[in-house]
């Protein structure tokens, strides 16, 4: 079984050979593991890890005729992420950022937002006039249009929205903006919204053009304890623009991934409910995922992980083995399962931790699950 | 109190005005919010409120306290009840849990001194000697960055000073045991309304 075939078997709810493992790594972290094994490529890394890439992201990238400056290319080296990437994510649509501080233990810097372009806006005609990136522009998918063109039919090809809803509204409006907006001016949150709407729906119908075969949506509505909004408001105002969405992936056979952080248990349902096929992270610090696959998982398959917050960073190797047999033991049967670090291993995960986790998967994480 | 509890944001100046010229007492009308936004804070930790209420609510005390604030002065309820100095700590450039606690502490009628994010652990120890404060809060969500509360904690030891401030590490992902058995702060959370009770707590009169 090619990890293409055996992704795609989990997501039909049936059982591959193995369980499918991912990795997301902190780019430390993988420097670290590349050193270990003295691996020169990521796909190197994740062989001796004991897997192999199945999946391919394509996205919309800057217009050709974009030069990106020594500084600004200075600036993504830093962060640690590709210029072309973040331009399409951030700069384009006049989002400000900063670069934060080289932290002790780590040479890869984060960035943190300084201006939301939005924000000063009163009225919602407002919304309405802005510029968006024109996605007519020459170049645009150049780039996914030759990974579609080498991996298909090997990897499952993943359009990636990323933000495009909740998140892409705070980043245009400011949060605390937006959600003064959402509880004393909903009409300005709605034109936003809408607005957005449009764009990544356009998008959606291009990546789907090129043959991506599932559609990924990066919106992250909680944090450990609970949502950052009412789940109520959450289904009148948001819930039935995800359904339109999901829907445009749907209609045309794609699968929806849909990603956030944080205890969204109060929406899990709802967003099983217009048509999500995976979820991630599902992260075991936020959220009780034996429970979730009990109720869901003839739907869903959970894209989940090791704790990057407390097990993988504070825990023995034990404790890890220990943690990825129960979510073995509990998650995997009957397929629907997706495993590996559940969110960022950061710089602070020794490496025999994350040997721990994918040794203990190699060991165990073969169909029939048969965990002691 | 209602007025606080369901959020009447922009109506919230003219209630206060209202009740005022109809006689009440200001530090009556501050009783009242405060146990508005006290039961909001309580939802809150039942999980029957959410972030975005949580913080409008202490955005609407805010501008119930700025009507109230002039007829407050002449009361010892006008004074601050503590300055508290927070930031995010060096690396970490999460702002929003920060910025709801900022609300919710303001709101309760302490003086915030608030240093942004990615703050340096030494800029934490000498903003609170300047503002004479009574507590550091320091936000750190990510793992990577929470074990750098310790070097404010021994910011403050070296100076000699660690005893006049009460430090306290907040963060959603902060596991509490594991940070105070070893940060050496005094306290840790994972949760912003509490983070605000044991503010409160310290600065009200509780023993330490």
């Amino acid at each position: 079984m090619n990890p293409r075939e055996r992704f795609l078997t989990t997501l039909d709810h049936r059982e591959p050979d193995r369980v499918p493992l991912t990795a997301r790594l902190w780019h430390d972290t993988e420097a670290r593991l590349m050193r270990h094994f003295v691996a020169e490529t990521r796909d190197q890394l994740y062989s001796k890890l004991g897997f192999e890439t199945d999946r391919t992201h394509l996205r919309v990238d800057p217009p050709s005729a974009w030069n990106p400056t020594r500084e600004y290319l200075d600036f993504c080296d830093s962060i640690s992420y590709d210029p072309w990437e973040q331009r399409v994510l951030y700069e384009e649509w006049g989002i400000e950022r900063k670069l934060g501080s080289v932290r002790p233990g780590s040479d890869v810097r984060q960035f943190y937002f300084t201006g939301h372009p939005w924000e000063a806006f009163v009225e919602p005609g407002e919304v309405q006039e802005v510029e968006l990136p024109d996605l007519d522009a020459p170049g645009r998918f150049m780039k996914a249009r030759e990974l579609a063109g080498r991996f298909q039919g090997e990897r499952v090809l993943v359009g990636d929205l990323g933000h495009c809803q909740w998140t892409k509204a705070w980043e245009l409006r400011g949060m605390l903006t937006l959600m003064k907006d959402l509880h004393t001016r909903p009409a300005m949150a709605e034109a936003i919204l809408d607005r957005l709407l449009g764009h990544y729906l356009d998008l959606t119908d291009r990546l789907l053009d090129l043959g991506a075969e599932a559609i990924r949506y990066s919106e992250d509505w909680a944090n450990n304890k609970s949502m950052f909004i009412d789940p109520g408001m959450w289904r009148r105002v948001f819930k039935p623009r995800y359904r339109e969405l999901f829907q445009r992936a749907k209609r045309r056979g794609a699968f929806v991934f849909f990603h956030s952080d944080g205890n969204i248990a109060p929406i899990v349902g709802d967003l099983v409910e217009i048509g999500i096929d995976l979820l991630n992270p599902v992260q075991p610090e936020c959220m009780d995922r034996v429970e979730i696959k009990e109720k869901f998982g003839d739907r869903i398959t959970l894209d989940t992980g090791a704790s990057v917050q407390s097990t993988l960073p504070h825990g023995t190797v034990d404790d890890v083995k220990r943690e990825t047999l129960h979510a073995l033991k509990h998650l995997a049967p009957g397929g629907g399962f997706v495993y590996g670090t559940s969110h960022m291993a950061m710089y602070d995960v020794p490496v025999e931790n994350v040997l721990a986790l994918y040794d203990t998967c190699r060991e165990y994480g073969g169909y029939p699950i048969r965990v002691p | 109190m209602n007025a606080v509890i369901d959020i009447r944001y922009d109506e919230i100046a003219g209630l206060v005005l209202s009740a005022l010229k109809a006689g009440s007492d200001p530090l009556d009308v501050l009783g009242e919010l405060r146990e508005g936004l006290r039961v909001v804070g309580e939802r809150y930790q039942e999980g029957e409120y959410f972030l975005s209420q949580l913080f409008l609510a202490a955005e609407t005390m805010k501008n119930a306290l700025e009507v109230l604030q002039p007829l407050l002065a002449a009361t010892d309820q006008g004074e601050s009840k503590g300055t508290i100095v927070i930031g995010s700590i060096e690396g970490d450039i999460h702002d929003f849990g920060k910025a709801i606690v900022s609300s919710l502490l303001t709101a309760e009628g302490f003086h915030i001194v608030d240093l942004g994010v990615d703050v340096p652990s030494v800029r934490f120890v000498e903003e609170a000697e300047k503002a004479n404060a009574d507590v550091i809060g320091i936000s750190a969500l990510l793992s990577t960055t929470q074990p750098q509360s310790r070097d404010v904690v021994q910011g403050l030891e070296r100076r000699g000073i660690r005893d006049r401030f009460r430090v306290i590490l907040g963060g959603t992902g902060v596991v509490p045991e594991y940070a105070l058995a070893q940060y050496g702060v005094d306290a840790a959370v994972n949760d912003g309304v509490e983070a605000v009770k044991i503010i409160s707590g310290w600065l009200e009169g509780e023993q330490r």
